[in-house]
């Protein structure tokens, strides 16, 4: 199998109690993957660990593509964005070309353009303008795409970025992270909604503190793992 | 030059400075850093002092720079430990440093020039006296080549660097993600702050440094929507402040440290009330017509 | 030698006798005692709120109020001189929060700005009055760097009877201080007058930071109110013992720092006091047990060995990483403690409807999944909740967990506010 991203035995804890704990997995490259759980599971860790944000305690993370500059995109959570940041949604887009310019040079008119061609595939050209504040959050997540395309990664990662997003942004975010799925990127990202994995992805990691199961989503996407991920915390709770 | 035009250039000059690093520690919610800075480079100085065994060594700088890192260093540490939250670890490691400087000053050096008072007040008036010869040649106010020469290296790191502190200071993670480390540029950015600092307040007082780290800033945070026309507002609220402090201090016969952040903050004020976007009355505005039914 | 290790107590036991029976010192001390205990007691609101540096903003904001009401009086009385502080700390006080408030600045930069900008203003008075017949620089530049050698008896039993009313306050209005300072978003809900104990306690912070000022002077004045609450924190879970303890820290400092300023030629008062507060708040931090950063680097190092032991058993069991479903909880006896899964809940699993629904789990009061573990990210992860004494600070709080979690979300937006967007 052609891996895109590989979690090795990853444990890692901010305090002393571990918010993951041996975590193995697998994504394959060209896969539009989900990480799932419950709140509190170390879902958004998980992602960070990958990313390199988090120090893991123990364990490694694999992703082939890092070698290259700009390889690895990122859509952040629309809330952890300083609103009032003074800058535009052609800035932001724009933003996505400065990994691969490196340190001190500055954009060209080539990757203006196509900061403007990005802006536009995700239906954003008429607000490029606009302070990112005075957009609605799916036009928010909406732009943050669109650095993301515009940096032309291999694989991306995004966390949670339907969260508080409008039916039309949704659609409109699953259709073109499909199309980059299909020009062989791979999509990673955490995931809230159960009931629309099943239609949106084709691999899933059922994660609580560790893995609970790892694969296809019509493998291993099944009541009794979900089950075992969710309602036994939720037992435990109710205690 | 005449003495009042020396003065004016000087104010001008160190504002602007001040106002490019204020803008970029504003935008990210960092501003009181400036105020602890601005106090703990005293610590600095006294060190350097000490070492160097006068004050007009090159080791002051630095000194008084490197202390400004440990500053902000050390809050971050605290931080990181998770037992303190961000503002009380400023509130905690910089009274300590500059408790330090001025037991340090009235125990050990109270008989040299370096008495808290300059530090903290400065005194503009005092700058022309101070020239700058070259072969004799008498060819104007030291404190201009200071401020100019503080002036010349903010800008040109905003210029070269500014896609780089943009993605930093909006979104970390893509910044790092990216391969722009983010920790390189936020120790960049204190040194700048530090050095500003320290450049400025001997010539103007660090009360002056934090009116101009915070004023102009937050000015142009109001009036600006773009990053780079928010530095460029900064500089220029900056300037009209020093203006207007230097000429009202004249005529008014009062500190000009005083008068000048007190102009700042009157265009800060105007800005506050009247900025068409995000001012007072345009808030209200927009409550209200908010408010109305359909 | 056993002589020598005598002869220490001894002089010191000397020379404490000595400065006891000094008159001067004797004010001096207990009224740096007095500012110490209240800044404690207060500070530990301040520090709980994230206020911290209101403190610091107050005590540079009074200046020039002080300068104005001796230029309106033309009186030096501290009473006279302290009401004209308190005027313009309120104010600028005022300014900051309706800035914060009403545009997009932040707090913490809208008080750099009129903490800068009101002292200026107060330089530039100053410098006027200065100019005047019969106003010597002294009496009024003491606010600055404070003079605790200028206190009399007078001074202290105003200090006194401010402080007796101060703790009386926080007495009385204790759990509703408690919930203001913790929680105001549920204290809200519940019913209870957040908004009245909340503008009480930053009243008192500005009251306490004014009296402090002629102690320690204003920019060194937000140090005794916070280093004392820090201390007192990493030693007790509770608000009431910390509260206890920070008084206690705080009167300590007050007193060994006159000791040491009066015993050693040429050392400020005001600066000692503070390096003295720093110097507790210090050992704390470093030594506190459970809590403290020695103890924490112990357990980690500890943590660690036990997972990378635990790894080689684990990779000699999985033949493949492709496995996709790994031995899960029985494999992890202690893997679901308290922490972790207690706000998970039933509803969670269709996570849809934004707002209410994302906890994303405090183990122990903080955020830690979403909680970056470094540096400056971390404003918006209610720090100052892993800063409070955890447990005791939601008493009987229905949904005990679910309201401290969603403190972060304040800001998040979230949910179908944006529904009707593109």
């Amino acid at each position: 199998m052609n891996t895109a991203a590989e979690v090795r035995h990853l444990t890692v804890s901010y305090g002393e109690k571990p918010v993951l704990e041996d975590v193995s997995l697998t994504i394959p490259r060209g896969s539009f993957a989900a990480i799932v759980g419950p709140n509190g599971a170390g879902k958004t860790t998980l992602m960070k660990t990958m990313l390199g944000l988090v120090k893991p305690l123990a364990g490694e993370v694999t992703i082939p593509a890092r070698g290259r500059r700009g390889a690895v995109g990122y859509v952040p959570q629309s809330e952890s964005i300083d609103r009032d940041f003074p800058i535009s949604a052609y800035e932001v887009a724009l933003m996505g070309r400065y990994a691969s310019l490196g340190w001190f040079r500055r954009p060209g008119k080539a990757d203006k353009s196509a900061a403007e061609e990005c802006l536009r595939r995700v239906g954003m050209e008429k607000f490029a303008s606009r302070q990112i504040g005075e957009l609605s959050g799916g036009q928010q997540q909406r732009v943050f795409l669109a650095r993301a395309l515009a940096q032309d990664a291999e694989i991306y990662f995004l966390d949670e970025p339907l969260k508080g997003v409008d039916a039309v942004s949704e659609r409109a975010i699953i259709s073109i992270l499909r199309g980059l799925c299909a020009e062989g990127k791979t999509v990673v990202m955490v995931h809230h909604d159960l009931r629309t994995v099943r239609d949106y992805f084709d691999w899933v990691s059922i994660i609580n503190l560790g893995v609970v199961a790892s694969g296809a989503v019509k493998d291993v996407f099944c009541e009794r793992n979900i089950d075992r991920a969710y309602s036994r915390r939720a037992a435990e709770a109710a205690v | 030059m005449p003495a009042e035009l020396e003065i004016g250039l000087i104010a001008v000059m160190t504002a602007a400075s001040c106002a490019v690093c204020g803008s970029l520690l504003l935008v990210r919610g960092m501003t009181m850093t400036a105020d602890a800075v601005s106090h703990t480079i005293l610590l600095g100085i006294v060190l350097a002092y000490f070492a160097a065994g006068g004050l007009d060594s090159p080791l002051l700088f630095l000194g008084a720079a490197a202390v400004g890192l440990v500053t902000v260093a050390l809050g971050e540490l605290l931080v990181k430990s998770r037992l303190v939250s961000e503002d009380s670890a400023v509130g905690v490691v910089f009274p300590l440093l500059f408790a330090l400087a001025v037991i340090l000053i009235t125990r050990y050096a109270s008989s040299v020039h370096l008495d808290t008072d300059t530090v903290l007040l400065g005194e503009l008036a005092f700058a022309p006296f101070e020239r700058m010869t070259v072969f004799g040649a008498d060819i104007g106010a030291k404190g201009i080549y200071t401020s100019a020469g503080l002036l010349a290296l903010d800008l040109l790191f905003v210029v070269a660097l500014f896609k780089e502190l943009k993605t930093v200071s909006f979104d970390r993670t893509a910044a790092l993600v990216m391969g722009f480390s983010p920790a390189l540029l936020h120790y960049l950015m204190m040194a700048l702050v530090s050095l500003t600092a320290v450049g400025s307040f001997d010539t103007v007082g660090s009360v002056l440094v934090v009116a101009f780290m915070a004023a102009p800033a937050a000015t142009a945070y109001l009036l600006a929507e773009s990053f780079g026309k928010m530095l460029a507002a900064a500089v220029a609220a900056a300037a009209i402040s020093a203006i207007v402090g230097v000429r009202a201090a004249l005529a008014l016969d009062v500190s000009f440290a005083g008068a000048m952040a007190t102009a700042a903050g009157l265009v800060f004020l105007a800005a506050l009330v009247a900025a068409p976007k995000r001012g007072l009355v345009g808030a209200y505005l927009r409550r209200r017509a908010g408010k109305r039914p359909r | 030698m056993t002589a020598a290790l005598g002869l220490v107590p001894r002089l010191a036991a000397g020379t404490l006798a000595a400065l006891l029976s000094d008159y001067t010192f004797r004010t001096v001390a207990l009224g740096a005692a007095i500012i110490g205990l209240m800044s404690g007691v207060v500070g530990c609101f301040s520090v709980l709120r994230r206020e911290a540096l209101l403190a610091d903003g107050a005590s540079h904001a009074a200046l020039p109020g002080v300068v104005a009401a001796y230029l309106i009086t033309g009186s030096k009385d501290a009473a006279v001189l302290l009401a004209g502080a308190a005027a313009s700390a309120v104010l600028a006080a005022a300014a900051t929060v309706l800035t914060a408030r009403r545009t997009r600045i932040k707090f913490e930069s809208a008080l750099a700005v009129a903490m800068s900008v009101f002292f200026g203003l107060g330089l530039a008075l100053m410098s006027y009055a200065q100019r005047l017949p019969g106003a010597s620089k002294a009496g009024l530049s003491r606010f600055i760097y404070g003079e605790a050698s200028s206190i009399v008896m007078r001074d202290v039993y105003a200090s006194a009877a401010l402080a007796l009313m101060l703790t009386a306050l926080v007495c009385v209005f204790f759990r509703q201080f408690k919930l203001a300072a913790f929680d105001p978003e549920y204290a809200a809900s519940a019913g209870l007058r957040s908004g009245a104990a909340g503008g009480a306690l930053t009243a008192m912070t500005v009251a306490v930071t004014v009296l402090g000022i002629q102690a320690v002077g204003a920019v060194l004045m937000s140090a005794l109110l916070i280093a004392p609450a820090v201390a007192a924190r990493q030693w007790t879970r509770s608000l009431a013992g910390m509260t206890a303890l920070a008084a206690v820290f705080g009167a300590v400092s007050g007193v060994a720092g006159t000791a040491y300023s009066s015993l050693r030629d040429g050392v400020p008062t005001g600066p000692a006091i503070v390096v003295t507060a720093s110097v507790i708040a210090g050992v704390s931090l470093l030594a506190a047990p459970g809590r403290g950063i020695a103890a924490k680097l112990v357990r980690r190092r500890r943590l660690r060995r036990r997972v990378l032991a635990a790894d080689m058993s684990v990779v000699d069991e999985l033949t493949s990483p492709d496995v996709s479903a790994v031995p899960a909880q029985s494999t992890r006896p202690d893997a679901a403690p308290d922490g972790q899964g207690r706000a998970a809940s039933p509803s969670d699993v269709s996570a849809t409807t934004g707002q209410g629904t994302r906890h994303e789990a405090p183990p122990d009061g903080r955020e830690s999944p979403a909680a970056p573990p470094d540096g400056e990210e971390s404003a918006t992860v209610p720090q100052d909740v892993s800063a409070a004494p955890e447990q005791e600070l939601r008493p009987d709080a229905p949904d005990g967990e679910g309201h401290v979690a969603s403190a972060p979300d304040k800001d998040g937006k979230g949910g179908g506010s944006d529904a009707g967007g593109a």
